[in-house]
């Protein structure tokens, strides 16, 4: 089996690298985007099979970036990466098309299962 | 404020539980009557597991724990049966319906305002049912009780009932709908939005007929670690299923078919083991209208129905003259448009005037088995025809007479068990209740197979109470005899036992059934059984009329009391021991006179030119008028004060002159 893509976006490094080092020690090919409108083109380029997303970025938010990508490929799946007071913002993203959520700080087990679950789906 | 808002909401949540508690408690009660019969119906052990089930789940969202721990000892009970733990026994019947009985007072005190009854009262008898105390039951059954399964909650807020209504109007559709619960773990962060994501995910495979919490109040982060959904289909309810579990968080995700309130109709035969039907009734949108204000509506029919009557009169008049044809046969058009559209909603409205028998059955079957119980009798009761629809009045008026005769089944018609075995009859008697349309009567029907009853018995008691004398009560025939049981003041029982005796007796039931123009026929034949037959009018508010001229009167005549008319002088009136009689085909009737009726000599001669041949139980009789002014139909106008006790009079009506007429009852007044 192929290995999955996963697209990380976050305008913080810290939580960019996180998730990433976290995923690739899983095996998964990582790929990083700083801002929404990053996310979409690296979207479109490399066809990762999961986005973790974040909701509030410069350029363009997390929530925007999901209706774009949603908008040409309805079959995206994206997890959006939220802090717990995002309640609405996070209601929102799942109207646009969000898959599923975790909450930051996210517990390492609770992130792998939710890309693994998206995965399979 | 706060505090206003939330008295509100509880409110209307109470509400809902009292509607649900009502339709649970009397299927619950129609469903322990037929498991006593049918003791191992796993179905019907499913169905009132499920009953109390939700009644539990209802009660503790609203912190009445009373019921909740009664509810929930219920449950074990029915549990440890179902699970084949242990079998129905006569006792443990007894105990059930002790604390069915407590569920209702509980309910009545609620529905009052009031605390309800405390549930140590009743937790005796439901420990006592159980073999085993009930697993998450602490040491003190005070103690407000947690339980694992899941708990439905019941729809929020006043959607409760749009939401049941268009589920039921789904099922009914012939959709299967399924109830998805899908439980999260209690900590889990944004319950609400888990709500959501679980929401939307299935709404891409299935459609989302409601939920509960609504979409509403999960956007608006009131959530709990419960979300129940209403999927239509189902596979596609599967489906869904398979995808709410992938969702995180979610620890359970439980799946049954909705079921629309159900009723049970036991049909049953002597020998056959009683055969358990099970009717899905589908009650789609309702809304609740007084009936005070059906009444006026209905009146105001009825004002439109006279002036359509005129109006047709006016055109008639109009087109008869040339000059004024044209006006007179746009008039016409007007008025048979008027007619069609006034008759529609007379339809209408009587249709929604109308209810199904169902609706004031439920309790008999509970009735007739605690009275074959207190009496030491074995019975048999069946039920066909419940949906069979009719008048409020007329159901409302038949009520206390059907309970009287159900009694008078069970009392005086079914013999003791041992002495029906000594005539070869099956131990357990049959008691049927039944209702059909026929022509345009509604009948309604109780029937025994028990021991009839006793002319010679009726006629003596009857001359002994001075209701009859010796010697006109000889001249009887034993029909005639046993319908005296119909007279005020004759009670045949030779005591009066617990059960029939309350002061309602044959008389009451027949005036109550006089009052909506119906009538009480007997069947009795003694070793056979006794049926009794009530007839009912579908509606009361409209009828067809005859109307017809005496003494520069017109009188109205339902037309369905009348069966042919004559033209007189074709007749030949002859005289039979000095009274007029007419020849009809084969047969000779007597003939009165209405002139003569309404002055008290019937058998006057006088110029009557028609004869109306009535419709009668046994003897028809050919009334003389002298004129007829045609049929018609007429808004019938209930008379009031001494009026309405004037014999044979039905009522007034207001022709479309605008002149009053009487309406005759003529079976009464023959």
């Amino acid at each position: 089996m192929a290995v999955a893509k996963v697209l990380c976006v976050d305008d913080a490094l810290f939580m960019r690298t996180k998730a990433a080092r976290l995923l690739a020690g899983q095996g998964y090919e990582i790929y990083e985007a700083v801002n929404g409108a990053d996310a979409v083109d690296k979207y479109f380029d490399v066809k990762p099979d999961v986005v973790l997303m974040d909701i509030t970025m410069p350029v363009m938010g997390g929530i925007e970036a999901v209706k774009a990508i949603r908008e040409k490929d309805p079959e995206a799946k994206v997890i959006m990466v939220t802090a717990i007071s995002q309640r609405s913002m996070v209601l929102e993203a799942i109207r646009a098309g969000a898959r599923d959520f975790v909450i930051k700080p996210f517990e390492p087990d609770k992130l792998l299962e939710a890309v693994r679950k998206q995965c399979q789906g | 404020m706060i505090r206003e808002a939330e008295a509100k909401e509880y409110a209307k949540d109470l509400e809902v539980l009292l509607a649900e508690t009502d339709e649970i408690l009397a299927n619950t009660e129609q469903n322990l009557v037929l498991l006593e019969k049918a003791p191992s119906d796993s179905a019907l052990l499913q169905e009132l597991f499920r009953a109390m089930h939700t009644l539990k789940g209802g009660a503790a969202t609203l912190g009445l724990e009373e019921a909740v721990s009664v509810c929930h000892g219920m449950e074990t009970v029915l549990d440890e049966v179902r699970t084949g733990q242990r079998s129905v026994t006569s006792e443990m019947m007894n105990g059930l319906f002790k604390v069915l009985d407590w569920l209702k007072d509980w309910r009545n005190a609620i529905g009052e305002g009031a605390e309800g009854p405390p549930a140590s009262g009743i937790l005796p008898v439901v420990e006592a049912l159980q073999i085993c105390p009930s697993p998450s039951e602490g040491p003190q059954s005070n103690v407000p009780l947690k339980w694992p399964e899941t708990c439905e909650k019941l729809p929020a807020k006043g959607a409760a009932g749009a939401l049941t209504a268009s589920l039921e109007a789904l099922v009914s559709q012939g959709n299967p709908v399924y109830v998805l619960t899908v439980r999260f773990r209690t900590d889990a962060p944004l319950l609400s939005v888990r709500c959501f994501q679980v929401l939307t995910l299935v709404e891409e495979v299935a459609e989302v007929a409601g939920s509960s919490p609504s979409l509403e109040d999960i956007e608006n982060d009131k959530a709990s670690d419960a979300l129940t959904l209403y999927v239509v289909g189902e596979k596609e309810s599967e489906q869904a299923q398979r995808i709410a579990a992938t969702v995180q968080d979610v620890v359970e995700v439980s799946m049954r078919r909705y079921t629309v309130n159900t009723t049970i109709a036991g049909a049953s035969s002597p020998d056959k083991k009683p055969e358990i039907r099970v009717e899905k009734t589908a009650l789609g949108k309702t809304v609740r209208v007084d009936v005070a204000l059906l009444d006026s509506l209905m009146n105001m029919v009825g004002e439109l129905v006279i002036d359509r009557t005129r109006l047709s009169q006016i055109a008639a008049r109009l087109m008869s003259n040339s000059e004024t044809a044209a006006v007179g046969s746009e008039i016409s058009s007007l008025a048979s448009h008027l007619q069609r559209t006034s008759s529609e909603l007379q339809d209408g409205l009587m249709r929604a005037r109308l209810l199904p028998l169902k609706s004031i059955v439920g309790k008999f079957p509970r009735m007739v088995r605690d009275l074959s119980r207190r009496c030491g009798k074995e019975t048999v009761f069946s039920m066909t025809g419940e949906s069979t629809e009719m008048d409020r009045t007329v159901l409302e008026a038949i009520d206390d007479p059907l309970i009287h005769l159900l009694r008078n089944a069970v009392d005086h018609g079914i013999e003791m068990p041992d002495e029906r075995e000594r005539l070869g009859k099956p131990k357990a008697g049959n008691i049927r209740l039944s209702a059909w349309y026929e022509d345009n009567q509604i009948l309604v029907r109780v029937e025994d197979d028990g021991a009839g009853m006793d002319p010679e018995r009726i006629r003596r008691t009857a001359v002994k109470k001075g209701l009859i004398t010796e010697e006109a009560s000889r001249k009887l025939s034993e029909q005639e005899i046993c319908e005296l049981v119909f007279l005020p003041g004759l009670s045949t029982a030779s005591e009066t036992t617990e059960v029939s005796g309350r002061g309602v007796g044959m008389d009451v039931a027949r005036q109550n059934l006089e009052r909506v123009n119906g009538r009480i026929e007997l069947w009795t034949r003694p070793g056979e059984g006794t049926q009794v037959t009530l007839r009912l009018p579908l509606t009361l508010s409209i009828m067809r009329a005859l109307l017809v001229k005496c003494a520069d009167e017109v009188y109205a005549i339902p037309t369905s009391s009348v069966e042919e008319i004559f033209s007189l002088k074709d007749q030949s009136i002859g005289s039979v021991r000095g009274k007029q009689a007419m020849k009809v085909r084969d047969r000779i009737v007597p003939l009165v006179s209405l002139k003569g009726v309404l002055s008290d000599s019937p058998w006057q001669r006088d110029g009557s030119r028609y004869a109306l041949l009535t419709r009668t139980q046994a003897q028809p009789v050919a009334l003389g008028v002298e004129e007829l002014l045609g049929e018609e139909e007429i808004v019938v106008k209930e008379l009031r004060g001494l009026l309405s006790r004037v014999r044979g009079v039905a009522g007034a009506t207001i022709l479309a002159e605008g002149d009053p007429a009487v309406i005759l009852d003529i079976n009464r007044i023959l």
